[in-house]
């Protein structure tokens, strides 16, 4: 840890960088690790100057707002995101692995037969919130790339996201079937 | 909601496990943490942001992020209150530097500002006695401490701080 990683560190958290500098240090805080417990320590050691903000009311429609962003969180399929560095139970290793396209694609590809991938979780997310679904599937295409998602919720509803357009043609309409697997 | 009562803690709000609680999908534990501190993070994010819309999205962000994050969070590493204000923080001054910063100087004088900026040295006065911050800030040269403390609370980057204080960039920086 050069003086001058240490000073950028502080100046990092104190919020002072901007331009090349804020550039230099995000990319040193996702990399380095050395870096990392800098900022960390001077996180620390400046917290308290949180403690000294006035408290402000936030207006009772916030919650209500944050809500609505977990909802629209969830429903989306993240590619991008990696599992999380700290797995702590296998609740949320499964949960994790829900949310990740790139299983469904590794799991697609395992079952080649598969067009269809089905994932039963009912009872598993039953303490979660009313919108939560009971039951996810990956509706695949004939290549095992993710086409569409099915939430199913505990009130019985379903619905369908589809991932990319899906032609119909003239005349015809959707339907989706659900089949136990037997394997 | 019987089913969750077990894992509402009681006073003293224990911070880390809700973000345990909370990296395991429990909505219920993300709400405890918004009860405990959303009006601090608030406060925070209004003397930072200045503008009452803008400290709201910061703090909708916040825990929007929390709850992807969560997971993430390692008690080893720190304390969960530094984490989710550094997650805050990290926003605030994201929405304060790229996306608004200069509609938000515009309209400095328009809006009128919902927080106007703290004296400095009320701040350190605000820091408990025993604090080994306030010890720290306390043997800083007055202007040297000035800069640190309006820095960190209301965002000012190097430039901005050169202009509030009437003093060269250089010498802000070292």
């Amino acid at each position: 840890m050069t003086p001058e990683h240490e000073r950028l560190a502080a100046e990092y958290v104190i919020g002072l960088l901007d331009g090349d500098d804020q550039r230099i240090a995000q990319r040193l805080v996702e990399n380095d690790p050395g870096f990392q417990a800098a900022v960390a320590q001077w996180q620390a050691r400046l917290a308290e100057l949180d403690a000294t903000a006035p408290p402000v009311l936030p207006g009772a429609e916030l919650w209500s707002r944050i809500e609505t962003g977990l909802d629209e969180e969830s429903a989306t399929l993240r590619v991008e995101d990696p599992a999380p560095p700290v797995i702590p139970s296998p609740r949320a290793a499964f949960a994790a692995l829900w949310r990740s396209l790139s299983f469904w694609r590794v799991a697609g590809i395992a079952g080649a037969f598969a067009s269809l991938l089905l994932a039963l979780g009912v009872g598993l997310l039953a303490t979660r919130a009313v919108r939560e679904p009971v039951l996810i599937a990956v509706l695949l295409t004939e290549q095992n790339r993710p086409a569409a998602v099915v939430n199913a919720f505990a009130d019985g509803n379903a619905e369908l996201i589809p991932l990319e357009a899906i032609p119909v043609p003239p005349g015809q309409a959707l339907e989706i079937w659900t089949l136990w697997d037997r394997a | 909601m019987t089913a969750a009562l077990g894992t509402m803690p009681s006073s003293p709000f224990d911070l880390n496990n809700a973000l345990r609680l909370t990296a395991r999908g429990d909505r219920i534990a993300l709400r405890s943490i918004y009860d405990a501190e959303a009006s601090r993070m608030l406060g925070v994010a209004m003397r930072l942001l200045r503008r009452r819309a803008l400290a709201e999205e910061a703090v909708h962000d916040t825990f929007v992020q929390v709850w992807q994050k969560a997971a993430s969070f390692d008690p080893a590493r720190g304390e969960g209150r530094t984490w989710l204000y550094a997650i805050l923080r990290n926003r605030a001054l994201n929405i304060l530097r790229g996306e608004t910063r200069t509609d938000l100087t515009e309209d400095f004088e328009s809006m009128g500002l919902e927080a106007p900026g703290e004296d400095a040295e009320a701040l350190v006065v605000r820091l408990s006695d025993a604090s080994a911050l306030r010890r720290c800030l306390e043997r800083l040269e007055p202007l040297r401490r000035k800069a640190v403390l309006l820095a960190y609370v209301e965002g000012l980057s190097h430039g901005e701080l050169a202009g509030r204080l009437g003093v060269p960039l250089g010498t802000m920086k070292s």
